[in-house]
């Protein structure tokens, strides 16, 4: 109570000057975040190949594409078409990761003999 | 004075505004992993998570967990000090085997899902499974069916009784000598609920996990405690036909996707685990019925809030005919179902359409 009687008694302690700061300062931030928002999603999809766990390449997918991945493991042949990606041949034996087709946001393309994901990232 | 000070207050404030918004409240990042470690399959999740190190402690509690019942569920391997289902098959039809509480607590919910499903889903089944695997574990040159006679003996080893649950002394034991356990068909499902309590429980608010076909969400995308937002998690359901010579030609009007957010989706198919001997599809889901595996569907798929029950389910509805099975799914509450069949037709249980997002 007593705190708020001497406030009353005195000028106005937020001026013109300190809405004016605080008011740019908030719009700088505005405008930064909106900046980076639109830097994140401009980056479009992207294809992500991984060989056991680890990242082994990354394309993208508005470009066509024919990446062959060999390894100790075997070997697959990974193709990016008309924005599309999928697996078009493999030695291994069950051919699962050929079969199952292309790659989507919700699906990511295994091939378990050979320990390779294809999968689509979407930053 | 005072002034002044106010000033300096708004300025500092003002300059940690944008750097506080980066860091935390605005942007959850989502980070994914994959794993060929555990079950037998691909195993991935994806966290929104404000920071690299958030991200990798979310990671070791997913490969703990992952790790830990990948060893106690395996049939096929023992390891140095712990007692898991392949030691039971080894030791308990002899004499009590003293087991961990995890374990424990896997078998009592696996004898419940065996009730639940009537006997479809059985991890008591391993006489008859075990058979099966070896067919198809055989050499391309070698490939041969399991024999009847033997089928039909293992049969009879396979009452989920006979399995001797101790829950004070915690210890386990097989009045049946000739019975091993299998817990394949919901050893995936009961995982993935393990790992999603861990990383629940350790305050994480928004992922998604899966372990091979066994899908499981929390929280909505990038919601937080505090935060909460309306972004569904979502799961396509696979089309089994692109899989098989003779169902190439068909196609299927399948859901875009399903909203899974805070639930679980499962799905068993015969599309990946299989071998062909003169013409014909031998999957791993092997009928208690006919002691063989069933070709009435391609896959069907489970949703639900548990995913040991989506596992269990999906895994006896593959058996079970598709009255009997939507007899199952519509007396069970929470529990909802999509059945493919080898002639492409796709049938829904009463309630599956409100997780359908076309």
């Amino acid at each position: 109570m007593g705190m708020k009687k001497n406030n009353e008694g005195k000028k106005k302690i937020i001026g013109r000057t300190d809405i004016l700061i605080l008011v740019s300062l908030v719009a700088v931030s505005v405008v930064a975040l909106v900046l980076f928002g639109i830097m994140f999603n401009a980056r479009g999809k992207t294809v992500v190949v991984t060989v056991d766990g680890e990242e082994y390449a990354t394309l993208s997918l508005d470009e066509d594409t024919v990446l062959e991945v060999k390894t100790e493991r075997g070997y697959n042949l990974v193709v990016v078409e008309d924005g599309k990606v999928y697996v078009k041949e493999s030695d291994c034996p069950d051919k699962i990761c050929v079969k199952s087709g292309e790659a989507t946001e919700l699906k990511t393309v295994v091939c378990l003999p050979h320990r390779l994901t294809v999968s689509i990232n979407n930053k | 004075m005072a002034k002044k000070g106010l000033v300096s207050i708004l300025v500092v404030m003002g300059m940690i505004l944008p750097v506080f918004c980066f860091s935390s409240c605005g942007v959850l990042r989502a980070y994914s992993s994959g794993y060929f470690d555990y079950f037998d399959t691909y195993s991935s999740f994806t966290v929104y998570a404000s920071s690299k190190e958030e991200f990798n402690s979310f990671a070791e509690i997913f490969e703990s967990e992952a790790e830990k019942y990948h060893k106690l569920l395996n049939i096929y391997e023992k390891y140095d000090g712990l007692v898991n289902l392949a030691s039971l098959n080894d030791q308990a039809a002899g004499e009590k085997v003293e087991v961990s509480r995890e374990l424990m607590d896997f078998l009592l919910e696996a004898k419940k899902i065996e009730e639940t499903t009537h006997g479809y889903t059985n991890i008591a089944f391993g006489a008859v499974t075990s058979l099966w695997h070896e067919a198809r574990e055989s050499s391309e040159e070698e490939k041969y069916l399991p024999n009847d006679n033997e089928l039909n003996e293992a049969a009879k080893h396979t009452d989920i009784s006979c399995l001797v649950l101790d829950t004070d002394n915690l210890t386990v034991r097989f009045t049946d000598c000739d019975m091993k356990l299998d817990g394949g068909a919901i050893g995936k499902g009961y995982a993935a609920d393990r790992i999603a309590e861990a990383l629940s429980d350790a305050g994480y608010h928004s992922f998604l996990i899966s372990l091979g076909g066994n899908v499981v969400s929390r929280g909505h995308k990038g919601e937080t405690e505090r935060k909460k937002t309306d972004e569904p998690w979502l799961s396509g359901i696979e089309d089994p036909t692109a899989y098989f010579e003779h169902t190439k030609d068909i196609s299927l009007a399948l859901p875009k996707s399903v909203d899974i957010t805070d639930m679980s989706l499962v799905t068993s198919g015969s599309y990946q685990r299989y071998f062909e001997l003169d013409g014909k599809i031998y999957h791993h889901i092997i009928s208690p019925d006919s002691l063989y595996p069933e070709n009435n569907f391609l896959s069907v798929s489970v949703i639900g809030s548990s995913s040991t029950l989506c596992d269990g389910f999906s895994t006896a509805l593959f058996s079970m005919d598709l009255s009997d099975g939507k007899e199952l799914v519509e007396s069970t509450v929470g529990v909802e179902a999509i059945w493919i069949t080898v002639g492409g037709e796709i049938i829904f249980s009463e309630g599956f359409e409100s997780y359908t997002v076309s």
